[in-house]
């Protein structure tokens, strides 16, 4: 990609360290010249928005670790004494507690739209890749964080995921005892829970920077979903988009900020509010919320292993989505048909959440079960047999002229 | 209709069906709670009734200490609900703690409590707690408040709850009767509560100037200070709440317009 504006600093030592480390002509490339097209709506600041919440999670979580003690005796107390003792303890507890909640909501934004604006098809498949590793990891850092209160969802949570490895041929057994660190979820498993925890943002950091990296080698989708065909269709990230991102920054840390200091439990469960006990199993272990479609995935299927194929084949085949669809529009804007499974698609993992947080039983097995064969009938059948058969919309000449059309 | 919105309108509905069985499901099985108007729930202006809070500290240290442990709290802490320096040394003084080993012997005595202190559990340890209580150890009341779908409320439903079942009622109880050492309570899940009433009008005897102690008075008193007990920090956290949302509902109203400036300058429109 080509910037319209070289970067050409006047600064002496900025053009010294940039002789022998371009850091600063990537950084210019990356948030200044970066070309974008012209048409992006909002929902292409999710991509912002989420490295912002990667930032406050690890800003947040650094600190709490100053405090916080990984150990089954007195995690909990630890906890307790962030949110009484330390200064604005309570604060970055909040923050960081519900910070991973609205991480995961930007981050199911994020890929929704790249679902409806096929950002997941060439030249792109290596970015949308990347991208699900992001979310693979985020799934397990959250996990290994919500144990770490040691609350009773914590240690139940831990011992029902956990023991989905158990199901896993020849090895599962020897494989649960080496994620314990013993023959049941305790101070080993608390020890490295905290461990990886730490250590997983920073991968995360990593991949995030790869992703970003491999979204600057094609450029950035747009909602019509066609290439780029010279300058008149672009326009530099800085200062429209700084001043959209800001906007819609603020925007976030509104709500996010609103929910913090006015409802900081609602997205959390009372019951880890009650100390860790081995002894007393919840009347319902209920995963955090965004986990709850994976969960009612894994709770439709009546064997053990094939449920934990089942969920974890719903997030694997999305790595297969670039080559399951087919077809060459990019855009659900000029699909008609498949704009609207996109849709059932959206009601359909909405559904599988709200089965996902209720008891597996009477109607919501048999709701679960439907929504679930949907789920992998939308990837695995319709969207090929769609990129065969589906007549699209004709396309426009080009962005400049689709975005002087709308304006005219 | 063409298929297109036929197919849209099937998906909504059904949409709207699961989540309405939802919350359908989540009605049927408990009980509501009596609405209470508790000014820390407000969302503008909240703040713990110190009044209450200080009679509720009265009432957990003369009817409930005995068995449940407030592990959390310390007694310095309790300047939160308006108890002075001198009235938190004198509470303090008032109960009895371990202390710290002996210099010369390494004897560990018992001494005066000191503000900076915890309040000390009735009992030594979980097994002497359950030896006294037929085997369950009575929950520690740090967090009961947070730990509780419905809250404060729902610890004051339970307080006021104790009655004698209906015929219909004690249909629902697992085996169609209160066991020995039971007591029906409906807004217990399971109905069924091994913790005795714990209060009756005029338990406690309140200073002078004070409310009378009903049920209900010490219900709402002590849901008061143990909703304080769990999250001490709530008034703090809605005051410095409001102001941060107003300042980022300005910033955000600002913000918005310069992009929309920008974007006139940038792009034409």
């Amino acid at each position: 990609m080509h910037s319209t504006r070289p970067f050409e600093p006047k600064n002496g030592f900025v053009k010294w360290f940039d002789r022998q480390l371009p850091l600063f002509s990537v950084l210019h490339g990356a948030l200044v010249s970066y070309p974008t097209p012209k048409n992006l709506n909002y929902w292409w600041s999710f991509g912002s928005l989420a490295a912002l919440m990667l930032g406050v999670q690890i800003i947040t979580g650094i600190i709490l670790a100053m405090h916080y003690t990984p150990h089954t005796a007195m995690a909990f107390a630890s906890v307790e004494h962030i949110m009484r003792d330390v200064n604005y303890g309570w604060l970055l507890r909040y923050v960081h507690a519900n910070g991973a909640s609205f991480f995961f909501i930007v981050v199911y934004i994020h890929i929704f739209r790249g679902l409806y604006y096929g950002s997941y098809k060439a030249p792109r498949e290596l970015l949308w890749m990347l991208g699900l590793v992001i979310y693979l990891l985020m799934m397990a850092t959250a996990f290994m964080g919500y144990v770490l209160p040691w609350g009773q969802m914590s240690f139940w949570g831990a011992t029902v995921i956990t023991n989905l490895f158990s199901a896993i041929p020849f090895i599962g057994t020897d494989l649960v005892t080496l994620l314990w660190g013993g023959f049941s979820v305790d101070n080993p498993t608390l020890n490295r829970f905290f461990s990886l925890h730490f250590l997983l943002p920073f991968v995360i950091a990593g991949v995030a920077i790869l992703h970003i990296w491999a979204l600057h080698i094609p450029g950035s989708n747009n909602p019509l979903g066609i290439d780029v065909k010279g300058p008149q269709d672009q326009i530099d990230f800085h200062p429209y988009h700084t001043a959209k991102d800001a906007f819609m920054v603020s925007l976030l840390l509104l709500v996010f900020f609103a929910m913090v200091f006015f409802a900081p439990n609602t997205l959390g469960h009372p019951d880890n509010y009650i100390q860790a006990d081995p002894l007393v199993t919840p009347a319902h272990i209920v995963p955090e919320w965004y986990y709850l479609p994976f969960y009612a995935i894994l709770r439709s299927i009546p064997d053990k292993l094939l449920g934990v194929v089942a969920m974890f084949a719903a997030i694997l085949i999305l790595f297969a989505l670039p080559w399951l669809d087919r077809c060459k529009v990019r855009s659900g804007t000029f699909r008609p048909i498949f704009k609207q499974f996109y849709w059932l698609l959206v009601i359909d993992v909405i559904v599988l959440g709200v089965v996902g947080a209720k008891p597996a039983e009477g109607v919501w097995l048999i709701v679960g079960r439907i929504a679930t064969a949907y789920y992998f009938f939308h990837f695995l059948i319709l969207l090929p047999i769609l990129s065969k058969v589906e007549k699209t919309r004709p396309l426009p000449e080009s962005i400049s002229q689709a975005v002087l059309a709308k304006h005219a | 209709m063409n298929n297109k919105n036929i197919l849209a309108g099937i998906a909504l509905i059904a949409g709207v069906a699961v989540s309405s069985m939802a919350f359908a499901a989540t009605n049927g099985e408990k009980p509501v709670h009596p609405k209470q108007g508790w000014p820390h729930e407000k969302v503008i202006g909240a703040h713990y009734d110190r009044q209450a809070a200080q009679r509720g500290f009265q009432i957990y240290r003369e009817a409930c200490h005995s068995c449940h442990s407030l592990n959390f709290v310390s007694f310095r802490q309790l300047e939160g609900i308006g108890f002075s320096e001198p009235e938190i040394k004198a509470i303090a003084a008032s109960f009895t703690v371990m202390g710290e080993p002996d210099m010369e012997t390494g004897d560990v005595k018992e001494r005066p409590g000191q503000p900076f202190d915890y309040i000390p559990s009735t009992f030594a340890n979980p097994e002497a707690a359950a030896a006294s209580n037929n085997g369950a150890i009575p929950p520690d009341l740090s967090l009961m408040v947070k730990a509780r779908p419905g809250g404060a409320s729902y610890l004051y439903s339970i307080l006021t709850g104790y009655r004698e079942p209906t015929a219909e009622e004690l249909k629902h109880v697992p085996g169609g009767k209160i066991p020995d050492g039971g007591h029906f309570n409906p807004y217990k899940a399971g109905h069924v509560i091994a913790m005795p009433p714990p209060l009756m009008d005029g338990l406690i005897t309140y200073t002078e100037g004070q409310p009378p102690a009903t049920v209900e008075q010490m219900a709402y008193d002590v849901s008061t200070f143990l909703a304080w007990a769990a999250e001490p920090k709530l008034e703090q956290r809605k005051s410095m709440g409001f102001v941060v949302v107003v300042f980022l509902l300005i910033l955000t109203g600002l913000l918005f317009w310069s992009y929309k400036r920008i974007s006139k300058q940038v792009l034409g429109h």
